[in-house]
């Protein structure tokens, strides 16, 4: 394996890579199955520290998956090399980004960092909620491109993303299963996002003469 | 002579089309039911908005019933278990585990969508040129939306197992939104109980399992409804059930196009809890909540933004809907 398929493969494990590479490196996975090898090989190591009994995530994660990669070879010490380095990155560029107190250091990093293909644009707080406003390119959100990472949170916004997950677990056992299937993915692999969308940008209401909002 | 041709050549094209819809239907079928009839374990990546997360799917079916464990391998320990009694959510980095008791026991394999032909007044289904995959052949499928209310498919269906590859959540526009491939799967003839059992130590986690119904809490989801769906979307379940966190019944509705789905859940406002209000996203739904008449109304759905927010706006008390429905009919 070549160091620019080992630098595409470490960026893609830690979700770095841009969106048209993902689909070249898709294809090569189709041609290359040393590739497929090396993934799979990888994406098991995190199971395999995480099954240690009673251990559960820790702020020493990063170092133990350090452990584990940089005994997997190049390929791995590279993808070490980008977890070392992403694991500071929300510290360095996100200081005005929301925290949420109970979220593990790993899922805040899922929450706040940018990816490189579409890099949020932090621009002017918003004083009304203290948040960031971030730009997302998100093509399932065509009405409303833009939304506010909110100020630290709160104990009820914590209690409403509880609330919020409880409703998706309920709703997914009537999901398709292709559906349920990614449902249930986002719930393992995320973490509740409130997006404040400016009213103009949402789609109107079904019929707006019937249907208005009752406000707070 | 030259009407004749073109009327043969539009026949020709209208039977190859309904023929290819029926063969992309037989597969969409082929797939559902190997999705929940076989035995297989596979490590998956899951992609969106150029966010990679890795996961495991271990699903199990043993003398007819059906269990399926699926792991997030990014180190948060996140995990879960889904049987023909329960769904449980382990959220170890939350401190909390979720258990969703399942409303209709032993219906997990009763559960598939039918891709019968009331599915093609909302998608029009494709079968596009099989592809090389994984070292392996697959047949592409488009489900293809109608409008900006639900998203559509492009499925890589191994042509061996009748398993998707990969697949591709599309909108309207033909955007790729999430997308899922697989980077291995086994079909074992058997798998271990074991393997569907949660590795999570659960000790020092709070378990919130939803409370039995009160009495009377099943009518409560009769008096609400939404007074109009967006196209192809029809009331299809109701419910109520005790939820974590509330303290009355949760009304508990589900609106489908047979394919898409979008649950709107609706309790009264309790001075305990902070109104919810405007759009989030979990995972690969997207929630709308607002306040009508004292309740707190969220729709949720694995569809775009605007579907829930447009069902969230439509859901008022029964005698509201069955008012305006009058009035809409004068």
């Amino acid at each position: 394996m070549n160091e620019y398929l080992r630098n595409q493969l470490s960026a893609f494990i830690d979700g770095e890579l841009p969106k048209h590479e993902i689909e070249l490196l898709f294809k090569r996975l189709d041609g290359n199955a040393d590739l497929r090898a090396t993934l799979g090989r990888y994406s098991l190591i995190g199971e395999s520290l995480r099954t240690r009994p009673a251990e559960g995530p820790s702020r020493t994660f990063s170092e133990r998956v350090r452990v584990a990669v940089e005994a997997d070879g190049p390929l791995a010490g590279d993808a070490a090399a980008r977890i070392r380095w992403s694991w500071f990155k929300p510290v360095a560029g996100f200081a005005v980004a929301a925290t949420v107190a109970t979220v593990a250091l790993l899922g805040l990093q899922r929450l706040q960092a940018p990816t490189l293909d579409q890099p949020p644009q932090l621009a002017a707080n918003d004083s009304s909620n203290g948040g960031a406003r971030i730009m997302t390119g998100d093509p399932a959100l065509t009405a409303a491109p833009s939304y506010t990472v909110p100020e630290p949170a709160t104990a009820s916004s914590l209690f409403n993303a509880a609330r919020l997950t409880n409703y998706v677990v309920a709703h997914s056992e009537y999901s398709s299963p292709l559906g349920r299937r990614n449902v249930l993915s986002g719930i393992v692999a995320e973490d509740p996002t409130l997006l404040v969308v400016p009213e103009e940008q949402l789609a109107a209401p079904a019929d707006p003469a019937d249907h208005a909002l009752e406000r707070q | 002579m030259q009407v004749r041709v073109l009327t043969g050549l539009c026949l020709a094209l209208i039977v190859s089309t309904a023929v290819a819809a029926d063969d992309a239907r037989a597969w969409l079928e082929r797939m559902n039911h190997a999705l929940a009839t076989r035995n297989y374990d596979g490590t998956f990546f899951h992609v969106r908005n150029g966010k990679v997360d890795t996961l495991r799917i271990i699903h199990r079916v043993a003398d007819g019933k059906v269990s399926e464990r699926l792991v997030s391998l990014d180190g948060s320990g996140r995990e879960t278990i889904r049987n023909d009694e329960e769904l449980t959510c382990y959220l170890p980095d939350q401190k909390r585990v979720l258990v969703e008791t399942r409303q209709e026991r032993g219906a997990l394999l009763g559960t598939l969508p039918a891709f019968d032909t009331t599915l093609s007044d909302n998608y029009r289904l494709e079968m596009l040129p099989r592809a090389r995959l994984l070292g392996r052949t697959a047949q592409v499928i488009a489900i293809n939306p109608k409008d900006a209310y639900r998203f559509g498919y492009r499925l890589w269906i191994d042509e061996g197992t009748a398993l998707p590859l990969k697949t591709q959540l599309c909108d309207e526009k033909g955007n790729v939104v999430e997308q899922v491939l697989f980077a291995n799967i086994t079909l074992p003839e058997s798998i271990p109980k074991s393997a569907v059992e949660t590795q999570v130590n659960s000790e020092g986690l709070q378990w919130e399992k939803q409370p039995s119904p009160k009495q009377g809490a099943a009518s409560f989801a009769r008096l609400w409804r939404a007074i109009k769906a967006p196209p192809g979307y029809k009331l299809t379940a109701t419910n109520s059930q005790m939820m974590e966190g509330s303290a009355s019944p949760v009304a508990h509705l589900v609106y489908s196009d047979g394919l898409a789905s979008v649950s709107v859940f609706i309790e009264a406002k309790s001075p305990r809890n902070e109104p919810m209000n405007g759009l989030s996203r979990v995972g690969s739904a997207f929630t709308f909540s607002a306040t009508v008449r004292g309740h707190q109304v969220t729709a949720v759905g694995e569809v775009p933004a605007q579907t829930v927010q447009f069902i969230a706006a439509s859901i008022k008390p029964e005698a509201d809907a069955a008012s305006a429905s009058a009035e809409r009919s004068r």
